[in-house]
């Protein structure tokens, strides 16, 4: 009986979607994390009358046709790139990108990965490194006897130094854009990749038509709606619970059948 | 006698047909611009029994179609921009390897060179034929409501919403797609109304197919208690009758 491997897939789809909407509460405060949704398409469909076949030998034409469908696939699971409120910290190392943009991180392998969060700090060494202590790109070195660092909306990164009276320029942050966000890869630890999906890496600087800018002493929160979720939750287990109501019916169906004799 | 399994039997199959039908119907209750489907069922007048002291004439169930319910799924914000519903009647077309296609699932995104694409990465068409590209540099994309993709004042494209005259010549081949024959009556709609930052969801009604799940499973127990009720019946009679004297 189809009806039972139908509502099978049913169920596996919701088991899906409520481990996504698992992961988005979880990350509900994970710095710049983008929410995620699962998405389904129908499967196959099964032709048992073609649509517009003969009906008679008169000419008539069957009007609709009989297809059976056999459930639903998860199609994608998608990545909401809208911007996370901006919340304020007043250190002066957390910069948070409001608009498009990410910032370039060396990883330890040589690669290059992607990060909005930008809670950023200082090593040993003085440079601006993630809470990783993986280096932002272009490295910038901070002095020891720097008394403040400021970084301005368009990236620019200057410092006071002990006994100058005028500050002085360290560098300049870039951003990164991509044609396709969503189809970056997440690497976990609030990194991403580039991939064949994405295109190629757009570097750029903050404030440039098509980035965003800087904002020193914030950092973006986590775009999840609990209340979005929490609702998205209550349809998805219901749609489970439907679809095991459909394996029992279908089951009872065929013990009807089985306890004939 | 055996008219009456017969019977049984057409029936049973319709009802099974009929269960398939909702439990896709319910699997597929998230899945965006689905449209719920139900099994059209007749009685089948030609078809006599082949029992000669039989009677002249039989009733046998038979399915006679499908029918799509085409109505409006409700539309859920997504906050994408590149996430468009239609309201009111029409379909999005899609250019697949195997031909163009149609659909009400408006998932739309950028592939790497600003190609506007369906969920599956097919070409989303514009209404001169042709895939609609963005730049993919220059700022945000603004759907209006007659399908114009504006960037930075610039029209990019119109997405084609493509009406048919019958919508039951639509079959559908999965992933959110429909195929119709090649001499289906088609145009494009002239002043469709889309919705940036929206997607249609299903339009399954869940207590509705819940309902007619319990009458489905509800009338295959009663056809296959009649279905017990002739054997038994039979059983008897030959008992009764095959006893000597």
């Amino acid at each position: 009986m189809r009806a039972l491997s139908t509502a099978a897939t049913g169920m596996e789809a919701q088991q899906l979607n409520v481990e996504v909407i698992a992961h988005n509460l979880a990350n509900m405060n994970t710095t710049a994390f983008k929410r995620q949704r699962a998405e389904f398409q129908d499967l196959l469909y099964q032709n048992l009358g073609q649509v517009g076949a003969a009906s008679s030998d008169a000419g008539t034409i069957v009007p609709t046709g009989l297809q059976i469908g056999l459930g639903v696939q998860a199609g994608s699971v998608y990545r909401i790139t809208e911007q996370g409120s901006l919340s304020q910290t007043n250190n002066e190392l957390d910069l948070a990108i409001s608009g498009r943009g990410y910032f370039r991180i060396e990883l330890p392998n040589g690669g290059e990965a992607y990060t909005r969060a930008g809670s950023f700090s200082r090593s040993p060494e003085g440079q601006l490194v993630t809470s990783d202590g993986y280096l932002v790109m272009p490295g910038i070195a901070i002095p020891e006897e720097a008394r403040r660092v400021e970084v301005n909306q368009q990236g620019q990164v200057q410092v006071q130094l002990d006994g100058d009276a005028e500050a002085q320029i360290l560098g300049q942050l870039e951003l990164i854009t991509f044609a396709n966000e969503a189809g970056l890869e997440a690497a976990g630890d609030n990194l991403y990749l580039e991939t064949a999906a994405s295109g190629a890496a757009n570097v750029g600087v903050p404030g440039q038509p098509g980035f965003g800018i800087i904002r020193q002493g914030f950092v973006e929160t986590s775009n999840v709606d609990a209340v979005t979720e929490i609702t998205a939750l209550i349809r998805a287990q219901r749609a489970y619970e439907m679809n095991a109501r459909v394996i029992s019916a279908a089951d009872e169906m065929l013990a009807a059948s089985a306890n004939l004799r | 006698m055996d008219n009456m399994m017969m019977i049984g039997l057409s029936q049973q199959q319709v009802l099974r047909r009929a269960m398939d039908i909702t439990a896709n119907n319910i699997a597929n209750v998230s899945t965006a611009g689905f449209k719920a489907e139900q099994l059209l069922v007749e009685a089948e007048p030609y078809t006599r029994a082949r029992a000669e002291d039989g009677p002249a004439r039989l009733n046998y169930v038979a399915e006679w179609g499908m029918g799509r319910d085409f109505s409006q799924g409700t539309l859920e914000q997504t906050g994408r921009p590149l996430d468009v519903a239609i309201t009111g009647e029409g379909f999005f077309t899609i250019d697949t390897p195997q031909g163009e296609r149609f659909t009400r699932d408006g998932r739309f995104s950028m592939d790497a060179a600003g190609t506007l694409t369906s969920a599956n990465g097919a070409p989303v068409l514009g209404e001169d034929g042709a895939p609609i590209t963005i730049d993919p540099d220059a700022g945000p994309v603004t759907i209006l409501a007659n399908g114009e993709v504006n960037q930075n004042g610039l029209v990019a494209g119109r997405i084609a919403v493509t009406r048919f005259e019958n919508q039951g010549v639509l079959s559908k081949i999965g992933d959110n797609l429909y195929t119709a024959p090649d001499d289906a009556e088609r145009e494009l709609a002239l002043e469709p109304v889309i919705r940036q930052g929206f997607v249609e969801s299903s339009n399954v009604r869940p207590i509705m197919e819940i309902t007619s799940m319990m009458e489905v499973s509800r009338a295959y127990s009663s056809v296959t208690r009649m279905l017990q009720q002739a054997d038994e019946l039979s059983r008897k009679a030959i008992e009764r009758l095959g006893r000597p004297g």
